[in-house]
């Protein structure tokens, strides 16, 4: 099943829990350490680390769509 | 529903460690977590009564909304608080006090220079103040106290390359950052005395880097204010002793702690010694299970009637969500009181908070422990514990350990 990543960058605080969960697919960026995206399909190898950055994320920015 | 007589929770604390204490700790966090309420009146250590907030997905609520303030907090003369110093003043304003989009930009511009990208850089450093600490703890003996003469020096030392500070001048605000660290025995007095020498060197310190900058964080700091104009004089002076407070305490209470368990744990030892890169991994069921702090969140006040579920809290009413017991929520992590480094990451810890506040420095204090743990693995074959403290692991759910006695042997090359 494929899945779609949701970013709401307003809501990111820039704690780098994704990067650490899923350093493939998510990174910083350098004016305010705000999430983008290294990768916007990785698909199935990818998407446990996805999830897991998902859940970790203390501001509840990523959204997986299913 | 809020009938409910009032615990005096989270109990009356000492200033010193005290193994007694913990299993009525740990016994208020299980009976909070198994009722079905979800906040608990409770007495607090100052300031009267207020709430508390102790289950997992609570937890995150509770720090995730924006209708339980900090700011606020600067205008209460006493409110219902776990820490003496969470007074309002004489602190000077600093941005992590704010709420809000006012919070989140300042945050924001300290936050670029404390990414994943910008820690990992930090390495190489952190790997060199490391060994040099670990040949002066040899030098002091052995068995020695790896808690005074490593966990303890290491993130001050990290802090002060950070900001560049020389190692010369950290005695000149080191014994009233640790004064604050222990909280709980200083009085409003002591606190204030303390809070005027660390102003005056970190306010000095702003001047002298605007004079002379250089390749340190507040030199940075002052960069930015200068090409964006967003942070007050004030907050500049203040940013440095914020981040002293919030790293260095708890940052050694939690290196201390670990190094405590493994020293206990040789079969656990062993199996990160021979596998140092999944030290990160087993890290995080650390972060969990050995708390850096009594509380690790500040007390929020409810700008608003909010209701959890039946239980009102009301407008002005104190709310401390713990999260060391979230982090012991057993609906969340079966078996809490078990460290289990192969547990799955499916639910990730609150040690660092949660929400807009979230810690700042997670990122540093993670690169720094794993430094600070790796490389004593690598150079150790043995690492005992030399205390004769039977009940060692159930001072777990207080600050770090005071003492760590280690018997080290260290391989020839």
């Amino acid at each position: 099943m494929s899945y779609t990543i949701e970013l709401d960058q307003k809501k990111c605080i820039a704690a780098g829990s994704c990067v650490l969960a899923s350093p493939d697919v998510f990174d910083q960026d350098d004016e305010g350490g705000i999430v983008f995206l290294l990768e916007e399909d990785p698909g199935a190898e990818q998407e446990a680390s996805v999830r897991s950055a998902a859940a970790a994320c203390p501001a509840r920015a990523i959204r997986i769509v299913d | 529903m809020s009938t409910v007589a009032p615990q005096k929770f989270p109990l009356d604390l000492p200033a010193r460690q005290d193994i007694a204490l913990t299993v009525p700790l740990e016994k208020a966090y299980r009976d909070a977590n198994r009722a079905p309420a979800r906040a608990v009146r409770a007495e607090f250590p100052f300031g009267g009564e207020g709430w508390i907030i102790t289950k997992y997905e609570d937890v995150k609520e509770v720090l995730s909304d924006p209708r339980f303030g900090l700011e606020i907090v600067k205008t209460l003369g006493d409110h219902p608080r776990i820490r003496q110093i969470e007074l309002g003043p004489p602190f000077p304003p600093s941005f992590n006090e704010y709420d809000g989009p006012k919070h989140a930009e300042k945050r924001q511009m300290l936050m670029k220079h404390l990414t994943v990208k910008r820690v990992r850089a930090l390495i190489p450093a952190t790997e060199a103040i490391v060994a040099a600490q670990l040949d002066e703890m040899e030098a002091v003996g052995n068995p020695v106290d790896v808690a005074e003469h490593f966990a303890r020096l290491v993130p001050v030392l990290v802090f002060g390359h950070l900001l560049g500070i020389p190692r010369e001048e950290h005695p000149r605000f080191l014994g009233e950052a640790q004064q604050f660290g222990n909280a709980r025995a200083s009085s409003p007095e002591e606190a204030a005395k303390g809070l005027l020498v660390l102003k005056a060197y970190f306010k000095e310190l702003v001047a002298r880097r605007r004079e002379n900058p250089g390749d340190d964080l507040i030199s940075a700091l002052i960069a930015d204010t200068e090409t964006l104009g967003r942070w007050t004089e004030s907050e500049l002076d203040a940013i440095g002793m914020v981040l002293l407070m919030a790293g260095h305490d708890a940052t050694a209470a939690m290196l201390g702690g670990t190094l405590e368990w493994l020293s206990h744990d040789p079969e656990l030892y062993a199996r990160l010694r021979a596998d140092p890169e999944s030290f990160a991994r087993a890290f995080e069921e650390f972060l969990r299970f050995i708390p850096a702090g009594l509380a690790g969140t500040r007390t929020r006040i409810a700008l608003e009637d909010i209701d959890l579920d039946g239980v009102t809290i009301h407008k002005g009413e104190s709310v401390l969500a713990i999260v060391h017991a979230a982090n012991f929520d057993d609906a969340i992590y079966p078996d809490p009181d078990r460290l289990d480094v192969d547990r799955g990451v499916g639910q990730p810890h609150v040690a660092f908070g949660h929400g807009p506040h979230a810690c700042v420095g997670q990122q540093l204090a993670r690169m720094e422990i794993q430094v600070a743990v790796k490389a004593v693995l690598a150079r150790y074959p043995s690492f005992t514990n030399a205390d004769t403290d039977p009940d060692w692991a159930t001072r777990r759910l207080l600050r770090g350990p005071a003492s760590v006695n280690v018997r080290w042997t260290r391989e020839e090359d």
